[in-house]
């Protein structure tokens, strides 16, 4: 088995009794199964829960009110208001009471709402166009750099290849929880020997900005920080690296 | 090994509403009593696989419905053979997924901070204690920090055991980028707790 990075004997622990069963709310069983039975249009079998019928016909009733709900926001949105889709008041009464339907035909809406973070980029290897020009440079130019940014990762790696960088990052991700940074440098320093465009480049990164965090050396690791933000401007390690650059 | 699962696109439940196709199951009453029986005996293991994926506590029902209507519509393609829980996953972990996305696109934020009135976390035992809820909190708040994807990998691997095979079948992706995903997921867990803990005081 490859190489990975371990979970401290804590962090497991939390994770096997986080994954304990815990016990559905009172009533969500039967409520959801109605709900479920409303959605796909079957009457409730009789048998199947306890007090069927009632909870036959309360499936009835849950299906009219959800069709005029659709009805009104359907004029709703027609009118170009914007309805708010979540309804927490009525979410906390009850855990299984909220319609659902609603949320699945409102049309997208954004909301307006300030983003306190820069929103995460989607990952476009095209840079965004201005409107068009005859300056512009031409599609293939585009076609080109698209290009290149693909080729930084490989599309195919041997399984044998990966175990291997698994085997040398983890060697650092050890390095580093143990508080020893030129372990972790020499580590990334190998990796970008060998697999400069390796297909855990993107981690390799990662854990090079954090060893020179890990030794001081923080001019380095703003401007690594920032080489990486560009490179990689949707990681998943983002949030990480700038939590730790803006720790004292 | 098992074959692989199916890997459908599109398991939106808003679009799964046509009349359930009618392949293996012979009438509408077969269909809806084998439906029941998965319902009631695997119930509570997909509403604890959607809160295991992030879902906050005031969607769950929401969601595990979604589940189940998905589960209802594709009932044919189900081999009853086999265990059903690897099935059921595989629709969870998708459903979750389309819903969470359909909340991005709304910029809808699916907080998981706030729980509800009738939280469905069980009252503390007489083991527990402030320190065990604490404990969860912070490991919710770390395990929030990964996306779906990871979270998933990470919680199959290394909670529930499962092979790196079988979770890039439950899954749909290769082996290869399970480990991928498996990597970073620890590395993201074990640096978000640290965060936690060093905001809680804790060292």
């Amino acid at each position: 088995m490859s190489a990975q990075p371990e979970l401290p004997e804590d962090v497991r622990a939390m994770l096997a009794a986080d994954a304990r069963e815990i016990a559905p709310p009172p009533g969500a069983r039967e409520q959801v199964l109605d709900r479920v039975f409303t959605s796909v249009g079957v009457a409730a079998a009789v048998t199947a829960t306890a007090g069927g019928a009632s909870a036959a016909s309360a499936g009835g009733a849950i299906s009219a009110s959800v069709k005029w709900t659709l009805a009104a926001l359907a004029l709703l949105t027609a009118a170009g208001a914007t309805v708010v889709v979540r309804q927490r008041s009525t979410a906390r009464s009850s855990a299984v009471g909220r319609p659902l339907t609603d949320r699945l035909t409102q049309p997208p809406q954004r909301v307006s709402a300030p983003i306190e973070r820069a929103p995460i980029a989607v990952h476009d290897p095209t840079p965004a166009r201005e409107p068009t020009s005859a300056s512009l440079p031409a599609p293939a130019t585009d076609r080109a750099a698209s290009i290149a940014r693909r080729a930084e990762r490989p599309a195919i790696e041997p399984e044998d290849a990966l175990e291997q960088e698994q085997r040398l990052l983890a060697r650092g991700q050890r390095a580093l929880a143990e508080g020893r940074a030129d372990a972790v440098l020499d580590a990334v320093r190998a990796h970008s020997q060998q697999f400069a465009r390796g297909a855990l480049a993107e981690e390799r990164d990662a854990l090079e900005v954090r060893a020179l965090l890990l030794a001081r050396r923080m001019d380095e690791a703003r401007a690594k920080a920032e080489r990486f933000r560009r490179r990689f401007p949707d990681s998943v390690f983002l949030s990480a690296i700038e939590g730790s650059l803006r720790e004292p | 090994m098992q074959a692989p699962l199916t890997a459908d696109a599109n398991l939106d439940p808003a679009t799964e509403r046509a009349a359930p196709a009618r392949g293996a199951l012979a009438s509408d009453d077969e269909r809806r009593a084998r439906f029941t029986a998965l319902y009631h005996e695997h119930f509570d293991y997909v509403w604890n696989v959607v809160r295991r994926l992030g879902v906050p506590p005031q969607h769950i029902a929401d969601v595990t419905h979604d589940v189940f209507v998905t589960v209802f519509n594709k009932l044919d393609e189900y081999d009853p053979s086999r265990p059903p829980r690897p099935w059921l996953f595989a629709v969870a972990f998708r459903v979750t997924r389309n819903q969470q996305r359909l909340a991005q696109n709304r910029n809808e934020r699916l907080t998981a901070g706030e729980e509800p009135l009738d939280s469905i976390d069980p009252q503390p035992s007489a083991e527990d204690g402030v320190g065990a809820a604490q404990e969860r909190a912070m490991l919710r708040d770390a395990l929030d920090t990964l996306d779906l994807e990871r979270r998933a990998v990470l919680l199959l691997h290394d909670v529930d055991e499962k092979p790196a095979s079988e979770i890039a079948a439950l899954c749909a992706i290769p082996v290869k980028t399970v480990y991928s995903r498996l990597y970073s997921a620890r590395s993201l867990l074990m640096a978000a707790v640290a965060r936690v803990r060093a905001r809680r005081g804790e060292r």
